[in-house]
């Protein structure tokens, strides 16, 4: 290969990199930590009880109902969520349309059902595991289109990233497996290339479906040339492209049946090897009205979507959506389920994890190398104080970002429960505590940030679990006699990340020293 | 038990491949620092058929896309792995150079 050409990919490299590094940064963990988003919802919602016994379905689907009944007799969307194994607990959710009388925007609301009390409950107002895992593509304060080209650019920019990181690795066979340590820049090169290399799957497949699922903002104008432009123009275009195969048929279930127990049971006998996640009721007392039923097992990369059951003509009729009508719809699917790892079991989704943290470790080793390299042949005393605040703003953001996490979760068990706009204010907490790193990092002598910032972090992460035991009813023994597994793998993890960010700290000492 | 296997064939694939590397070999094996063609090609060869085998298993029992994410995430967490034996541990890798003599 010419010399230039490497030289010149290898300067894009660098550039694309640094430009949006610490964007991508941020990315990669949220959008990580959105892996286990319902085990977070859970720990972020303490008032739930699990169940991790059978339940009787028809008496659960009776209180269910008579709950919906009296919170929402009007709204045109109800669904009862099944225990599933992310989700060992029954909960209601509704849609409330907007009210002008009451001035109540338009809102889904959600409780949860204690299956040995029989009521339903008041769960705390909580952003949760989603708005966390949502922050990765709508970066929550900007308005949402400018989140999605933001992040659609970075993507894009990533993807460059990577194609030219494996142009200019002149031995990525022979330095497959290599990290030299305590050889100064060597060594974080090498293990750059380790963060990069290895999971380089992973990589390629996350940036280049993380680019697809925003095509419909970046490749807009293609739809407008198309659709025309505006909201509703593209709805159409999204109706046509994401057209599912339906088949219909009438089944011989009576249809003064049609309950939400008949048509449970129905399904479970028709669908045996399926575990139901949940069902819905839609539109009530109209027309339109029918149920819905949305199956849990994803057996295989394709979800299997639903099941619907309506009265026409004096008959039952069931409507099943089995994959998408296009070819090029069916690629998209693939790219999306790999991209949200919806499929994935307990232990591939501990993978998808890890992997993920990989990614975001190899943009941090990349933006401590730009600055090392660059420290390393300066030229002028002012391009000096600019490396040392770019140096200083990367620890705040490389620590930062963990610390903002942890603030989150601790905001969720500090804050009064009647604050107004409580998850607002958890999010809040999330960018006040990362903005606080950022700007002890800007005036601390950078020696001391590190090992300062993240003891700092250990410290607040193996606090969490003895937080949760102070102001909830839950605590590692108690999770572990009442087989309550998502609130003590939480716990757990967060003692095993408050360790790593200790060995961290003291990796940090031993480098300086 | 299919995970398992998978995961042998993962681990001795990669690590036969990375002995076939001279820098690799030389940290496993201290008293003999240079590799012979032949045994290189004995590692490399092996390691690479070993890997094969794996793939083919993963797309048989998981079909293709699963088969591959399967294939593909436990191959990075082998390597991760290994990658840091080899830099700290080294000789833990040891025994595979008595067996392959």
């Amino acid at each position: 290969m010419k010399p230039r050409f490497r030289q010149a990919m290898n300067w894009l490299h660098t550039w694309v990199g640094f430009s949006f590094g610490w964007l991508l940064y941020f990315i990669f963990i949220t959008g990580t930590v959105g892996y286990f988003d319902s085990e977070i919802d859970r720990w972020m919602k303490p008032e739930i009880v699990v169940e991790n016994h059978v339940v009787n379905q028809n008496e659960l689907l009776a209180i269910a109902e008579k709950e919906l009944q009296i919170a929402a007799p009007e709204s045109p969307q109800w669904y009862i969520s099944l225990p599933a194994s992310r989700t060992p607990y029954v909960q209601i959710q509704w849609l409330q349309l907007a009210n002008e009388k009451t001035n109540t925007p338009r809102d889904w609301h959600e409780k949860f059902i204690d299956i040995k009390t029989k009521q339903a409950k008041d769960i705390r107002a909580t952003a949760g595991g989603e708005t966390l895992y949502r922050m990765h593509y709508n970066l929550h304060y900007v308005p949402k289109l400018v989140g999605y080209i933001l992040t659609s650019l970075a993507t894009m920019l990533m993807l460059i990233a990577l194609i030219t990181g494996i142009v200019i690795h002149k031995k990525i066979f022979f330095e497959f497996f290599t990290f030299r340590p305590k050889k100064g820049i060597r060594s974080w090169l090498d293990i750059h290339n380790i963060f990069s290399v290895l999971p380089l799957p992973f990589h390629l497949m996350i940036t280049y479906s993380g680019l697809l699922l925003l095509m419909g903002i970046t490749m807009s104008s293609v739809i407008d040339f198309r659709y025309g432009e505006g909201r509703e123009n593209h709805r159409n275009f999204y109706n046509e492209a994401q057209l599912d195969i339906k088949t219909q048929k009438f089944i011989d279930l009576p249809p003064e049946t049609l309950s939400l127990q008949g048509v449970l049971n129905d399904a479970q006998t028709r669908y045996k090897n399926q575990k139901v996640s949940y069902i819905g009721l839609i539109d009530q007392d109209s027309s339109n009205e029918h149920y819905e039923i949305w199956f849990d097992k994803f057996e295989g990369i394709h979800l299997v979507s639903k099941v619907a059951y309506r009265v026409k003509n004096d008959k039952v009729e069931i409507e099943i959506s089995t994959g998408k009508a296009g070819s090029a719809a069916e690629v998209y699917d693939v790219f999306e389920h790999l991209h949200e790892g919806l499929f994935a079991n307990i232990y591939l989704r501990w993978l998808y994890f890890s992997f993920g943290l990989l990614g975001a470790a190899m943009v941090a080793t990349g933006m401590i190398l730009w600055v090392k390299k660059r420290q390393t042949n300066v030229k002028s005393q002012r391009m000096t104080s600019v490396i040392s605040i770019i140096e200083r703003i990367n620890i705040g953001v490389l620590v930062g970002v963990p610390i903002a996490i942890a603030c989150y979760f601790w905001a969720n068990r500090l804050l009064p429960i009647s604050i107004i706009n409580r998850p607002d204010w958890e999010v809040h907490c999330f960018f006040i505590a990362m903005l606080v790193s950022i700007a002890f990092a800007v005036c601390r002598s950078i020696k001391k940030s590190w090992s300062n910032l993240l003891w700092f972090t250990a410290f607040i992460y193996l606090l969490i679990p003895l937080l949760n035991a102070v102001t909830t009813q839950h605590n590692i023994l108690l999770s572990l006699q009442s087989s309550d597994w998502l609130m003590l793998g939480f716990d757990l993890s967060m003692l095993f990340f408050g360790a790593c960010f200790a060995l961290a700290a003291i990796t940090v000492k031993e480098i300086k020293a | 038990m299919i995970i398992f296997i998978e995961t042998l064939l993962l681990v001795f694939g990669f690590t036969l491949i990375s002995l076939s590397l001279a820098r690799h070999y030389g940290q496993v094996n201290k008293k003999r620092k240079q590799l012979s063609t032949r045994l290189l090609w004995v590692y490399r060869l092996s390691g690479y058929v070993l890997l094969l085998a794996g793939v083919v298993l993963a797309i048989y029992v998981w079909g293709i896309i699963l088969g591959l994410v399967y294939w593909l995430a436990y191959a990075t967490l082998v390597t991760f792995l290994l990658s840091l034996i080899l830099a700290f541990k080294p000789n833990y890798l040891s025994f595979l150079l008595l067996f392959k003599r």
